[in-house]
């Protein structure tokens, strides 16, 4: 049941910038809903984008391992932005991505459109709708062909503040109706708080585990539980923000 | 204070409306204002003399003209000789640029071993071919349709390769993502990508297309308008080359038009702006 994901010593390097990951070791449990958090550009987008096999590592390997593992669209992730084709509706974006051989293909759009609340905007342009409806766009078809591995890449970074929130929810419903292998790249701690069942925390670059954080709690969770603000804590002291702040005695 | 900040938005929004509404009435009407000034001082000048009726001819001439080029048949059937040649000129033109500007765009290898030649042929001028034109195709359609041709294939090469390469980086990573079958990637996103730009060289290449087939006529010929123009001149005719002038806007712009037509209605998506 699920898929577990495997990082083996993984490096990965770009010219002109360094290493990104050295030796970077971590195994996600099937069926958990894992946040990888830490500074700007210290690596989390390149280990999505090698996880899809977009790059290719430089040395180590990723594995897949489960009943499907080896199928090739295993995995589907939901970008920074949307990405959706401007000169398709919304209803044919969803179908781009789904299998050519699923059978009812209009009935799983319309399924995923009302999974995502957006059934009335099927026959829409992508340029009518708000930041938060393109993203949640954009998960419907990240979920079309009912992946195993679902990436997510600060989905919901472009959106305000009430809308984030909303989507937040959104996404724990999904998860809570299948609990599938979940790799949320976010800036946002509470985010990961409010979703995840581990939150790794990384360093600058070359990225490597500060801290891995398990969340308890079972779904869906309290936005203003205190529990979670204890490891909110935590992880702010793993990103070195805390302590920073200690050391110059400012505050914010 | 409190009144400027309530009125204020008020006036603005009346305002705007108003000149919008303003604007938006005569819009169908107001682009024949500045013709119509035109040949209002055409006529003008003519009537008082100021314009010398054996060099500038005069409207009443030119509508004579106009209306016993028309109903002698002369007028339509060199149209439509010249119309057939940019037709199929076009045709082969732009179908060639398309799918060799499409392939180039789209596989590098193809473009390393094309495109230097295609380059090193688009720098010699369309008219500098006529002569080898004339030597090797003689002087009948067959040179006239190929200059039209081969004007029309490099504006479409270079527009619908660029447009190939304007594709956005992040929706091929996406296709990737997805590991979209190539097919689809090639029908659902870079064809639909490069459009816009393919759109901008018809266009260029339907002006050209007349300017080819104008040229080709003036230069060698026996029918089609640029020959009516051509006689308008060597029989010391003003009246008929400005007809043959006129002609030649009222088709190239609605040539034009009709291509903008079509443009728009394939290109509803776009979220562009679109002037104030």
């Amino acid at each position: 049941m699920g898929t577990t994901l495997i990082f083996e010593h993984v490096s990965k390097g770009f010219p002109g910038c360094g290493l990104v990951l050295d030796s970077f070791e971590v195994t996600v449990q099937p069926g958990s809903f894992v946040s990888l958090v830490g500074p700007t550009a210290c690596g989390k987008s390149t280990l999505l984008r090698l996880i899809l096999g977009l790059d290719l590592p430089d040395e180590g390997r990723i594995r897949f391992e489960g009943d499907s593992a080896g199928r090739a669209d295993v995995c589907a992730i939901a970008f920074q932005e949307p990405r959706l084709l401007p000169w398709l509706t919304v209803h044919d974006n969803i179908d781009l991505v789904l299998s050519r051989h699923s059978s009812n293909r209009v009935g799983r759009v319309n399924e995923l459109l009302n999974l995502v609340g957006l059934a009335d905007f099927k026959n829409a342009f992508p340029k009518v709708l708000s930041g938060g409806m393109a993203q949640r766009v954009s998960l419907a078809r990240a979920l079309a062909n009912e992946p195993d591995v679902l990436l997510l890449d600060e989905p919901f970074s472009a959106v305000d503040a009430l809308t984030r929130m909303r989507l937040q929810d959104a996404l724990v419903r999904i998860y809570m109706g299948r609990q599938r292998t979940t790799v949320m790249v976010t800036h946002d701690i509470d985010e990961a708080l409010l979703t995840s069942q581990q939150v790794i925390v990384l360093s600058t670059r070359p990225a490597h585990i500060v801290d891995i954080v398990d969340v308890k709690a079972g779904y869906p969770r309290d936005r203003t539980d205190g529990n979670l603000f204890s490891l909110k804590t935590r992880i702010l002291k793993g990103l070195g923000v805390v302590a920073m702040d200690q050391q110059d005695g400012a505050g914010i | 204070m409190a009144t400027q900040e309530v009125t204020a938005p008020v006036i603005a929004g009346q305002s705007r409306e108003s000149v919008g509404r303003r604007w938006h009435l005569k819009l169908p009407l107001i682009g024949l204002l500045l013709p119509a000034m035109l040949l209002l001082l055409w006529w003008l000048g003519a009537a008082a003399g100021a314009l010398d009726a054996t060099f500038f001819s005069t409207p009443s001439a030119v509508l004579r003209t106009l209306g016993n080029l028309l109903f002698s048949g002369v007028l339509l059937s060199d149209f439509w000789d010249s119309l057939q040649r940019i037709l199929t000129g076009a045709f082969i033109g732009f179908t060639a640029g398309l799918l060799l500007g499409g392939i180039t765009g789209y596989v590098r290898q193809i473009e390393r071993i094309l495109d230097p030649t295609i380059q090193a042929l688009r720098a010699v001028p369309a008219v500098a071919w006529i002569p080898f034109l004339i030597l090797t195709l003689g002087i009948d359609n067959a040179p006239k349709i190929a200059l039209i041709a081969i004007a029309l294939f490099f504006i479409t090469y270079v527009n619908t390769f660029s447009g190939v390469r304007g594709t956005d980086q992040k929706l091929i990573e996406l296709a990737q993502a997805y590991r979209l079958p190539r097919s689809l990637v090639l029908r659902r996103i870079i064809m639909p990508a490069a459009l816009p730009q393919v759109f901008v060289g018809l266009r260029l290449a339907a002006a050209i297309g007349w300017i080819a087939a104008v040229f080709s006529e003036i230069l060698v010929g026996n029918n089609g308008l640029g020959v009516l123009l051509n006689d308008g001149r060597s029989l010391g005719r003003p009246d008929q080359t400005i007809v043959l002038m006129i002609v030649l806007a009222v088709a190239g712009k609605s040539s034009d038009g009709l291509i903008r037509l079509i443009e728009r209605r394939v290109t509803r998506w776009r979220a562009t702006f679109e002037g104030v």
